[in-house]
């Protein structure tokens, strides 16, 4: 690779890959593909329980570009996967993954497009609800979609997409087992403890200060008739020492200073 | 006792009041600079849109130059309008 300032790119995918390590998608993991290289990805999916995945262990590539998140990354299933919105090669086709060109041949509205406030957490979310809920308007695989739509449509009774599907999903165990992995088949086992972050409990109340003050432009009339009722009922009162007993206890600190 | 002060040195902190921690565009804190850039500060301001939402100033706009469709927000796919 040239040698040239190292692109933003690095700074966003390194902070995104930490995130989902130690805050994990559900049924999801992820590791890189080359401990170098943080512009592919990895990824392990556990098909959810109670759906026509259940126990499937399928095996995921992101690629990112060197402008991410300006632009989207591809997302290809290396399992083979029998799927209205995957076509034959893996490539996932939803339309978030798309960039937001105007393009009026694809169905796809630009605001259902990538745009850089899109990450891999959203995309996994996307690709996990597209497994089971796909979208026949726009398939990738026809002859899946049709298929899916008379399963669907006959409510299971026309079975050949289940089967197709079930069958795939028996051929991953061999992977799984070759990876050392247990796929989850209860829900208590496929969902993660999540863990809630603590450090940002101080920084909440900042927020919370500063968004109040922000909201109090737009909140003109409102507050007028906030301020009648904390007159006449002193409701609101007890809040308001709340605010200022601690900026009180502040000035307390200051005197303090000053006397000695 | 009296003291005579023969110099000192001010020191003052700075923050940019945003309703929000980070740059939903770069990801990295409003109080830092965009990944372009080296010294947060004037040089790398925020920028807010009429939908309220905030930027890094280069980082949005970036992200609108690169569009040659209509110009949205992209936290809530409202048209981009600087906030004056």
């Amino acid at each position: 690779m040239a040698h040239q300032a190292t692109p933003s790119s690095q700074k966003a995918l390194m902070m995104e890959l930490k995130s989902l390590q130690e805050q994990p998608v559900e049924g999801f993991r992820i590791t890189l593909v080359e401990e170098s290289d943080l512009y592919n990805w990895e990824v392990a999916i556990f098909g959810p329980p109670n759906t026509l995945y259940e126990g499937g262990y399928f095996k995921a590539h992101i690629k990112f570009p060197v402008d991410y998140p300006y632009s989207p990354p591809t997302f290809r299933f290396l399992t083979k996967m029998w799927h209205p919105n995957i076509y034959e090669n893996g490539d996932v086709c939803i339309s978030i993954l798309h960039p937001p060109v105007d393009d009026p041949q694809s169905g796809e509205l630009p605001s259902e497009r990538w745009n850089p406030t899109q990450n891999v957490r959203t995309i996994l979310l996307s690709v996990i609800s597209l497994l089971n809920e796909p979208n026949t308007f726009s398939p990738a695989n026809v002859d899946a979609s049709v298929m899916f739509r008379k399963w669907r449509d006959s409510k299971g009774k026309d079975k050949e997409y289940a089967e197709i599907i079930r069958k795939q999903v028996m051929s991953t165990a061999a992977e799984a087992e070759r990876d050392g992995v247990k796929v989850p088949t209860t829900l208590a086992e496929y969902c993660v403890q999540t863990r809630v972050p603590s450090q940002d409990s101080s920084s909440d109340l900042l927020y919370d200060d500063l968004y109040d003050d922000d909201m109090e432009e737009e909140d003109e009339d409102e507050d007028e008739s906030e301020m009648e009722s904390v007159g006449e009922a002193g409701g609101m009162s007890s809040v308001e020492d709340g605010g200022t007993s601690t900026r009180r206890y502040d000035n307390q600190d200051d005197s303090g200073n000053e006397d000695s | 006792m009296k003291v005579k002060v023969k110099q000192w040195n001010g020191v003052a902190s700075w923050l940019w009041v945003a309703n929000d921690e980070n740059c939903g565009i770069c990801r990295m804190p409003f109080n830092g600079c965009c990944p372009d850039c080296k010294v947060p500060g004037d040089d790398c301001p925020l920028v807010w849109g009429q939908c309220s939402h905030c930027f890094h100033m280069h980082c949005i706009l970036k992200w609108l130059n690169s569009q040659q469709v209509q110009q949205q927000c992209p936290m809530c796919r409202q048209e981009w309008k600087f906030k004056e």
